[in-house]
C-alpha cells in the first residue's frame, strides 16, 4: 500500500511538470485538474491506511470546491480580463 | 514522499516569483496550495490542511483574480490566413519577431499583453470585440489599426520607428469613432 | 479474500492514471492533451474508487467515499469542458504564449 502511495505522488510530480513547462495558459489549467484530482486519490489512501474517517472531509471538500478556481481563471480568459 | 512533496513546494515557490506574467503566478500559487496542503496531512494535522483547502482553493484564486481585473490589459487582434491557422502550421520566424517587439513594448508601459489570432473579416472585428491593435499583413507593409480612444498609439509610434523590422514597413491607421 | 481483490482493483486504477499521464506527454496538440488528460483520468479515479470500497467493507468510511465519488463524477468532465471551451472561444493556435 504504501508503494502505491509513492508511485502516485511521482505521477503528481510528473503531472505538476506540465503545468511548469506547458506552453500556453489552458495547458496549466488542464494540469492543475490533473493534480487536484490525484490528490484527492491520495488522500482516500492515506486515510483507508491510517483508518481515520475525518480525514475524508478533506477530500470532499477538494471535490466540491475545486472547480471554483479552475471556472474562475478560464471565464477570466475568456472574457479578455473581465467577469 | 514527503521530501519529494518539499521539493515541489521548493520548486513551485520559485517559479511563482520569477514568472513575468501574472495569470501564470496565480496559477503556480494554485498548486503551492495543493502540495502545501498535502505536507500537512503527512504531519498528521488535518485540521490545518482542511482550513488551507477551503482558503488556498477557492478565495485566495478569486482575490487574486479580482485584484488583477484593476491590471490593464492590451488585446492585439493579429489577422491571419485561414490556412495558417491549420494544427500543423507553426508560426515563421519574423512573425515571431514582430510579436517580441510588440510585447517587449507593453512590459516598457506596464501593461499586460493579449494577442488574440483571428482569421474573421476586419470589419466584423471592429463592431464585434474590444481591441487596442488590429494587424494585418498585406505583401511588404504592416497595416495597424488603433482603438480611437487608444492612448498608448503615439508611444507605440515611436517605438516602432527607432525598432526597425526587415521585413515589413508600417502603416499606422487610426479608425475613426462613428458620430451617431 | 476481498481485500486481495481490492488491492488487484487499485492497482489497475493505477495503470490507468499512469497512462493518462503519458497521454499528457504523449500529444503535441491541446485538445488531444485534453481529451486524454479527462477522461483517463476519470476512468483511474472510478477504478482505484471501486478498489477502496473493496477493502474497507460496508461501514460509515464507504458511504462518505460513495460521495466523493457522486461529486467528482459529475464536476471533473465539466472543469474539462470549461477549460477548453475556453480555449475554443480565445482563439487557441499552436505555439503561442
Amino acid at each position: 500500500m504504501t508503494l502505491i502511495i509513492a508511485i502516485l505522488v511521482i505521477l503528481t510530480v510528473i503531472s505538476a511538470i506540465r503545468i511548469l513547462i506547458g506552453p500556453s495558459l489552458w495547458d496549466r489549467l488542464l494540469g492543475l485538474n490533473l493534480v487536484t484530482s490525484k490528490l484527492m486519490m491520495l488522500i482516500i489512501l492515506v486515510a483507508l491506511v491510517r483508518k481515520q474517517t475525518f480525514i475524508l472531509d478533506l477530500a470532499l471538500v477538494y471535490a466540491l470546491l475545486s472547480f471554483m478556481g479552475i471556472i474562475f481563471i478560464a471565464l477570466f480568459i475568456q472574457r479578455k480580463g473581465r467577469f | 514522499m514527503l521530501e519529494i512533496a518539499l521539493l515541489l513546494l521548493i520548486i513551485t515557490s520559485i517559479a511563482a516569483i520569477q514568472t513575468r506574467y501574472m495569470r501564470q503566478a496565480v496559477i503556480y500559487l494554485g498548486l503551492f496550495s495543493l502540495a502545501i496542503s498535502f505536507v500537512y496531512l503527512l504531519y498528521s494535522a488535518p485540521d490545518v490542511a482542511l482550513a488551507e483547502a477551503i482558503i488556498g482553493s477557492t478565495i485566495s484564486t478569486i482575490l487574486y483574480i479580482v485584484a488583477l481585473q484593476k491590471y490593464k490589459i492590451y488585446t492585439i487582434y493579429y489577422k491571419l490566413q485561414s490556412t495558417e491557422l491549420d494544427e500543423h502550421a507553426t508560426m515563421s520566424l519574423h512573425k515571431q519577431q514582430l510579436i517580441k517587439s510588440l510585447e517587449k513594448f507593453c512590459s516598457k508601459q506596464e501593461l499586460e499583453t493579449q494577442i488574440i489570432y483571428s482569421t474573421e473579416d476586419i470589419k466584423f472585428i471592429m463592431e464585434q470585440h474590444q481591441y487596442a491593435l488590429i494587424l494585418e499583413e498585406k505583401e511588404n507593409t504592416l497595416v495597424i489599426y488603433a482603438h480611437p480612444e487608444n492612448y498608448k498609439f503615439d508611444a507605440l509610434k515611436s517605438f516602432l520607428e527607432i525598432e526597425v523590422h526587415p521585413r515589413y514597413h508600417y502603416e499606422f491607421v487610426k479608425v475613426e469613432e462613428d458620430i451617431l | 479474500m476481498l481485500d486481495l481483490i481490492g488491492s488487484i482493483v487499485i492497482v489497475i486504477g493505477v495503470i490507468f492514471v499512469s497512462i493518462g499521464v503519458i497521454g499528457i506527454y504523449r500529444f503535441n496538440n491541446f485538445y488531444a492533451r485534453a481529451l486524454a488528460a479527462s477522461k483517463v483520468d476519470t476512468v483511474g479515479f472510478i477504478t482505484i474508487i471501486l478498489g477502496v470500497i473493496l477493502k474497507s467493507g460496508f461501514n460509515f468510511f464507504t458511504l462518505k467515499v460513495i460521495v466523493i465519488l457522486i461529486v467528482n463524477m459529475l464536476i471533473n468532465p465539466m472543469i474539462t469542458h470549461s477549460i477548453v471551451r475556453s480555449a475554443k472561444i480565445s482563439g487557441y493556435k499552436i505555439g503561442k504564449e
